[in-house]
């Protein structure tokens, strides 16, 4: 990790707040520090599907940068949740949405799993570094008890298929669109039919991490042919069409 | 006879007809083309090969005097042809006959001499004898006038578009479609603070049309928007007009409806939905006490069908489809000008596309509407592309419900030829040019043009399975060019990989 005194200035302007600058040492804070903006195409495609009032759950926090939109897309009425368990990383994603008055928002520092339990990270996830092993609090999505659900964002990996397990209850009584990022060959296709079984149909969304229309205008791309295979899911039943992607 | 012959003559014979179909179509394309001055430099047209219409079905008491060269046309044509451009000739006559006067008074008796000013008589009118007007007599026979007016085969002048539209700065929007992301930006701001500046010392008679002005302009600017920061822009668009009582004036409120369509056509689903119903509530608020405004609303209403359409899946979407042909139809009738007639030939060509097969029938006659329609929208100068695209498109979709292949092959050409003699071409243009070079055999330029579109931006399925269809049969042709079907089959490979 480098240290912290190396970066200046304190504060990242991003397009849709402030960020507090932290270690470059991840492609999410990077992106922030350069472009202004974390995989944006994320957000374009998102913002088609979110409105006013709605209540959206991310498990991953990537430093509240997604969740500076949301909170904005959604408005006073509706309200973002946050899942990250990491602590340092759940302290970095408060201090932006303290800094930037999100009062929609609401942070919550737990792992989303099949029951609740801890664990030691590293065993729910692959990673190195300091916090491998560090102890996580692991909750349901059924547990958070929301009011609503219209959207639920998975940017954690080797994540998905037990948070669901979860929020069986959940996922019947407001049958949420479903947006993810899949973990690696090993498990996509795991994911992809844990999903399916909830009788949701399941489109294929690999967004490129460099935006040539970033905020900060940089023409540079630091990460050349880089993409996330992410999938978007959408009951069977309701009137989500995206024909121009490839459904899985 | 036919049953008489054999198969050897039988095809031979209708081989003939459908060449002679496809030179009497070309004639009366190049007789069309001849009224405006864009189409006159053009090469002669074809007309697809379509059945009838069945509202548009001629009787024999139906008409008594069809134009001589349509009745030479239609003897000359033969089989599927025949049905086709009678009915063309036909509509063409009836709308003619919408601005006469429908009072007999109001026309000569059968005793006046010719009008001189027509030009064309009928030949029966010289020799009706005045004994066969009855006079005096309880049995008297009304006064009737017995040689129709002339008919004219040459398609009238559109109604323009309505002259708030044509102003420089509406112009100037147009303009910045054209230009790069930064000169287009720079236009747009620019204008857009000329309208507010002029909104803002306007009095209140002017201030509806100023404030649809601005709208537009302020919708153009956030059309070139990312996803985000283009939802903020609209709600900031719709907060910014709250209150205003302008906006409840119907020109402003033609506005807004075209900015809620807009937005919607960005978003998904229920939140689509929610657009649309906000459009369908400020469609009740537009005035139908005259002509021009009520065709109006009823294109509004017909265009948010049409996009709850694509919402929808199977019989709803169908349903929605048919209510948005029932609305620009009658809007059509209202105003015929060539965009609802566009309109009218786009949607009907929709729903012949979303046909079964086993409705083969019906989507044959939503061919035979849309191209009525297609024709009319071709000679307003402005439309004829997006036209020539639609029969295109039109002529692809006949030709794969039709059983045989009998001058499909020709026609298709020929329409494909006209089209990219018309111009720059938008993607839909291109992607029905791309499906008819690979329905002609030339597959290198069908993989090209859908490597444009995928080089604008577009990856549907549909262009994806074209592309992939060309360079397979450009791959099994013989001394194909080896190094540009690898580039092409790169280039598909990696349009499909990120998806």
């Amino acid at each position: 990790m480098l240290p912290l005194a190396s970066v200046t200035p304190p504060f990242w302007s991003t397009r849709y707040g402030i960020a507090a600058a932290v270690a470059v040492d991840d492609p999410v804070t990077r992106s922030l520090q350069l472009y202004g903006e974390w995989a944006e195409h994320e957000t374009i495609l998102l913002s088609g599907l979110i409105e006013e009032g709605h209540t959206v759950l991310e498990f991953g926090g990537d430093f509240a940068a997604h969740a500076l939109w949301m909170s904005h897309v959604v408005g006073p009425k509706g309200e973002v949740h946050i899942a990250e368990p990491r602590r340092i990383r759940f302290q970095q994603a408060c201090a932006n949405v303290a800094i930037n008055g999100l009062g929609n928002v609401f942070t919550h520092p737990v792992w989303l799993g099949r029951d609740k339990s801890s664990a030691a990270l590293d065993t729910m996830t692959p990673i190195d570094g300091a916090s491998a092993n560090e102890k996580i609090r692991i909750v349901t999505i059924d547990s958070l008890r929301l009011d609503a659900l219209h959207l639920i964002k998975v940017n954690q990996p080797h994540a998905l298929a037990n948070m669901l397990a979860g929020a069986s209850e959940t996922l019947r009584t407001y049958r949420p669109l479903l947006y993810a990022r899949l973990s690696g060959l090993d498990t996509a296709q795991a994911e992809v039919d844990a999903i399916k079984a909830l009788g949701y149909r399941v489109w294929s969304h690999v967004p490129y991490l460099f935006n040539i229309d970033n905020h900060a205008g940089v023409e540079a791309n630091i990460f050349p042919g880089m993409v996330l295979q992410n999938v978007i899911a959408a009951p069977a039943d309701s009137r989500f069409e995206f024909a121009e992607r490839l459904e899985l | 006879m036919t049953a008489c012959g054999g198969r050897e003559q039988h095809e031979e014979e209708r081989a003939r007809r459908a060449r002679q179909m496809r030179d009497v179509s070309r004639m009366l394309d190049a007789m069309e083309a001849d009224t405006t001055p864009a189409a006159s430099h053009g090469a002669p047209m074809a007309a697809p090969l379509l059945p009838p219409h069945p509202a548009t079905t001629i009787t024999p008491d139906d008409d008594p005097s069809l134009p001589l060269l349509a009745i030479g046309a239609i003897a000359v044509a033969g089989g599927l042809a025949i049905p086709a451009l009678a009915t063309f000739a036909w509509r063409r006559r009836k709308r003619l006959f919408v601005p006469r006067p429908s009072a007999s008074s109001d026309r000569p008796s059968a005793t006046d001499p010719p009008l001189t000013s027509a030009p064309v008589t009928h030949p029966d009118r010289t020799m009706l004898p005045p004994t066969w007007v009855y006079c005096g007599s309880s049995f008297e026979t009304p006064r009737i006038q017995v040689a129709d007016d002339p008919v004219s085969l040459l398609v009238v002048p559109m109604a323009t578009a309505p002259p708030a539209r044509a102003d420089p700065w509406d112009t100037c929007v147009r303009e910045a479609r054209a230009l790069p992301r930064h000169d287009a930006e720079a236009l747009l701001a620019r204008v857009e603070n000329q309208v507010r500046a002029t909104l803002d010392d306007a009095d209140d008679r002017a201030r509806p049309m100023l404030l649809a002005q601005w709208m537009r302009i302020r919708l153009a600017r956030a059309e070139r928007l990312s996803g985000a920061t283009r939802l903020f822009a609209m709600r900031e668009l719709v907060a910014a007009i709250e209150g205003d009582p302008a906006a409840n004036d119907p020109v402003a409120i033609d506005a807004r409806i075209e900015a809620q369509l807009a937005w919607a056509s960005w978003m998904r689903g229920d939140a689509a939905a929610s657009r649309l119903a906000e459009a369908e509530r400020l469609c009740t608020m537009l005035r139908d006490d005259d002509s021009r405004s009520a065709a109006l609303a009823l294109r509004r209403k017909g265009q948010i069908f049409v996009q709850r359409a694509e919402l929808a899946r199977g019989r709803q979407a169908l349903a929605d489809m048919e209510r948005a042909q029932t609305c620009f139809d009658e809007a059509h009738t209202l105003s015929p000008d060539a965009e609802t007639a566009l309109l009218v030939a786009r949607t009907a060509l929709h729903r012949a596309r979303s046909l079964s097969p086993a409705d083969a029938a019906d989507a044959a006659d939503a061919c035979a509407h849309a191209l009525m329609h297609a024709f009319l929208a071709e000679h307003e100068p402005d439309c004829r592309a997006e036209a020539l695209a639609c029969r295109l498109d039109i002529q692809l979709v006949y030709a794969a419900l039709a059983a045989d292949d009998y001058g499909h092959a020709g026609v298709t050409a020929s329409l494909g030829r006209d089209l990219e003699a018309a111009g720059p071409l938008a993607p839909a243009a291109r992607m029905a040019l791309a499906e008819a070079c690979l329905r002609e055999g030339d597959h290198a330029k069908a993989a090209g043009l859908c490597e444009s579109i995928w080089g604008d931006g577009g990856a549907q399925p549909r262009l994806l399975n074209l592309w992939r269809d060309a360079c397979d049969r450009w791959g099994r042709s013989e001394d194909h060019d080896r190094p540009a079907l690898a580039r092409s089959l790169r280039r598909l490979a990696i349009a499909r990989s990120t998806l």
